[in-house]
């Protein structure tokens, strides 16, 4: 009989054991890949915000103040301006295009909406800056009150300050929540105050 | 035996689970990494950027400086561990305002070293506005202990970037006739009054003013030299010869004066002649010192590498009179000279007019040295033997580094003993603005003597281009965390 009750709570116990392990392991798994997944998250977005900040503060580096304005183009996802690459005053100044593609271009991916960032020099082929899920831009005049957009082009010489907001997700979903949405890490960057001193103050 | 399978099994468990946790940790700290190298960054970032406003303040008031305007490391503060380093360069057309940040972050590389991010800001800055150092009546970098005293009359705007020395006695004192401004302070002689209200007529005194600086060079009087490198007797370079030259005013018509330059003495060998108008702007330039005398009648500026001396009168054919607008026709006069010395500008002790003193119609600038009477601070006895010698009656302006004196005095009774009493009149078609008698004639350009040093100042349109390097984006993977 106590052979028997020995066996049992052995295996009673060996069973408990079990279940925590498995356990932990699912717990370990989901663990390590949300981690995973914001650490690409984050290093995507800072990749991408950085490259976007670099460039977006030397706008009109460059450009005769006496020229007509340093931003061509000025719309809520896109943004063409004029910049030198270089100081000297040998670089000219050439044409950037900043904009975000549609989301049907990554079907592959788990994420319904990411999409690529593009930029474009010149008359250079377009190149993939990163993938970001929204890259929404705001204009702001000397007196700090947002411009509609598209800005006018009568106006786009009154911009002062650029507003930049980039929000990356990893492109395929972390875990599926009770509901049965996927989940995807996620990060957003957003420069309230980007101001290239080249613009006109 | 059960007991110990447990306590295996409970360090086993421990084991597993502590690891798990120490990569989980890693992976956290990891996650973390790159917003955290991007705050890194961005403090990187931002002080190359205030070291270049930081650069642009110093240019504002100090436009003539360049090399290494700062070199600044930070230990207090939110940006400990940080520093800039601001230089500004003369580059062809533009001067370049840099500055390179850096910042140790608290990050190690896989090496086990620590990281520190550079930043570089880039600034063109437009200089093309520049006024010359005559827009000022009176200019010394270093006063040197030199006293203005009674019968001293100084007429435009006056500067010094040190201590301004003044001695008055009961009958007299000095009288400035322009605004005075003093980078140190208005320093009275020991024991006298400070009140020097009475000796400011239609100005008014301001002291720790910024400091102006000098150029490094007379490059511009250099350049633009028009003397001969093959002189008349097919052997002399003027440009790097002892020069005599003689200012002639021609007929009494305008625009044939002319400019006879010698060497060995003002009768020596004619090695150029050089005719001058009122349009055409001319400089006479040597490495090694030049002597002048004489009338201008033109537009000259006289140059040396070395000492400038003056031998004897220097006039102009027609001069201007300060008392009256510049809209007057006696003021229409184009005669102008300047005397520009990378050393010293000296009356020289060969000269001797008795008690009449001297006449000089130039704008002086002496780079290194100082404008003075040659020797007069010399004890007696000695090759010039100095007394009273009358007053320095001078229409122009003078600007030197090293204050020279120009006579000495009783210091109980207030009267020179040897050299000379000053009455510079300014001349105001240097700087119109520069005379508030005559509201009138705000709005004139100014007139500066051919090449004449100036310093720059930025302008309205200042900052041609603001450029500011890319930042490689910040790879946690790269750092030990």
């Amino acid at each position: 009989m106590s052979v028997m009750m020995d066996i049992i709570f052995a295996a009673f116990i060996g069973g408990v054991i079990c279940l925590i392990v498995i356990n932990a392991n699912f717990v370990i798994n989901e663990t390590v890949a949300t981690y995973n997944s914001t650490v690409v998250v984050q290093q995507m977005l800072i990749a991408d915000a950085q490259i976007v900040e670099s460039e977006f503060r030397n706008i009109g580096c460059g450009v005769s103040d006496t020229a007509d304005a340093k931003i061509k183009q000025a719309m809520d996802t896109s943004i063409t301006f004029y910049m030198a690459l270089r100081p000297e005053p040998t670089s000219i100044p050439i044409e950037i295009l900043y904009y975000s593609g549609s989301t049907t271009e990554l079907p592959v991916t788990d994420n319904p909406n990411d999409r690529y960032l593009y930029r474009k020099e010149g008359n250079e082929a377009v190149e993939r800056v990163g993938i970001v899920t929204k890259f929404n831009l705001a204009y702001y005049n000397i007196l700090n009150e947002i411009m509609g957009t598209p800005v006018q082009d009568d106006s786009l010489i009154s911009i002062k300050l650029v507003e930049v907001t980039l929000e990356v997700q990893s492109p395929y979903s972390s875990y599926v929540d009770e509901y049965g949405n996927k989940r995807f890490a996620s990060a957003l960057w957003k420069q309230t105050r980007l101001a290239s001193q080249n613009l006109r103050r | 035996m059960g007991g110990r399978a447990s306590l295996i099994m409970v360090i086993g468990f421990a084991v597993i689970f502590g690891m798990i946790n120490l990569n989980i940790t890693r992976l956290m700290n990891r996650s973390i990494g790159g917003m955290v190298g991007y705050n890194e960054s961005s403090k990187s970032r931002v002080i190359a950027s205030s070291g270049a406003h930081a650069g642009l303040a110093i240019f504002t008031s100090r436009s003539f400086l360049r090399g290494t305007l700062i070199d600044k490391d930070f230990t207090t503060g939110s940006f400990t561990g940080c520093g800039y380093t601001v230089t500004l360069t003369n580059v062809a057309g533009y001067v370049r305002l840099r500055s390179v940040g850096r910042c140790t972050t608290f990050v190690k590389t896989l090496s086990g070293d620590p990281y520190i991010l550079s930043d570089t800001v880039e600034i063109r800055l437009d200089t093309t506005t520049t006024r010359s150092f005559s827009s000022l009546g009176w200019m010394t970098i270093f006063e040197n202990g030199v006293w203005f005293v009674g019968g001293d009359v100084i007429w435009g705007q006056v500067h010094s970037n040190g201590n301004i020395n003044i001695y008055s006695s009961r009958s007299s004192h000095p009288v400035f006739h322009g605004r005075v401004t003093t980078s140190g302070r208005i320093q009275l002689y020991p024991g006298q009054r400070r009140d020097y209200s009475e000796y400011l007529v239609g100005g008014h005194a301001e002291e720790h003013m910024p400091t102006r600086e000098f150029p490094d060079e007379i490059t511009d009087a250099i350049n633009n030299a028009t003397n001969k490198t093959l002189g008349l007797d097919g052997v002399t370079d003027t440009k790097e010869t002892e020069i005599w030259v003689e200012l002639k005013q021609g007929t009494s018509s305008d625009n044939d004066g002319y400019a006879t330059i010698r060497t060995g003495s003002f009768t020596g060998t004619v090695v150029d002649s050089m005719s001058l108008s009122d349009v055409t702007d001319k400089v006479i330039y040597s490495s090694q010192k030049v002597h002048v005398k004489g009338t201008l009648d033109g537009k000259l500026s006289v140059a040396s590498g070395k000492d400038v001396r003056i031998e004897d009168n220097i006039v102009y054919e027609r001069p201007p009179d300060p008392d009256l607008s510049l809209g007057e026709s006696v003021n229409q006069t184009k005669d102008m000279l300047g005397l520009i010395a990378h050393d010293n500008v000296w009356i020289s002790d060969d000269f001797d007019g008795g008690t009449h003193g001297i006449d000089i119609h130039a704008a002086i600038f002496a780079l290194e040295g100082s404008y003075g009477a040659e020797n007069v601070t010399a004890s007696w006895p000695n090759t010039r033997n100095y007394g009273p010698e009358g007053t320095i009656r001078l229409l122009g302006s003078v600007a030197q580094k090293n204050r020279g004196a120009v006579g000495l005095f009783d210091s109980r009774t207030g009267q020179i003993s040897q050299g000379f009493l000053k009455n510079y009149r300014y001349d105001n078609r240097m700087f119109p603005e520069g005379d508030t008698r005559f509201p009138q004639d705000a709005g004139i350009a100014a007139q500066y003597p051919p090449a004449f040093p100036g310093w720059t100042t930025p302008g309205p349109l200042a900052i041609k281009s603001w450029w500011e390097s890319s930042r490689v984006p910040f790879n946690a993977d790269e750092f030990a965390w």
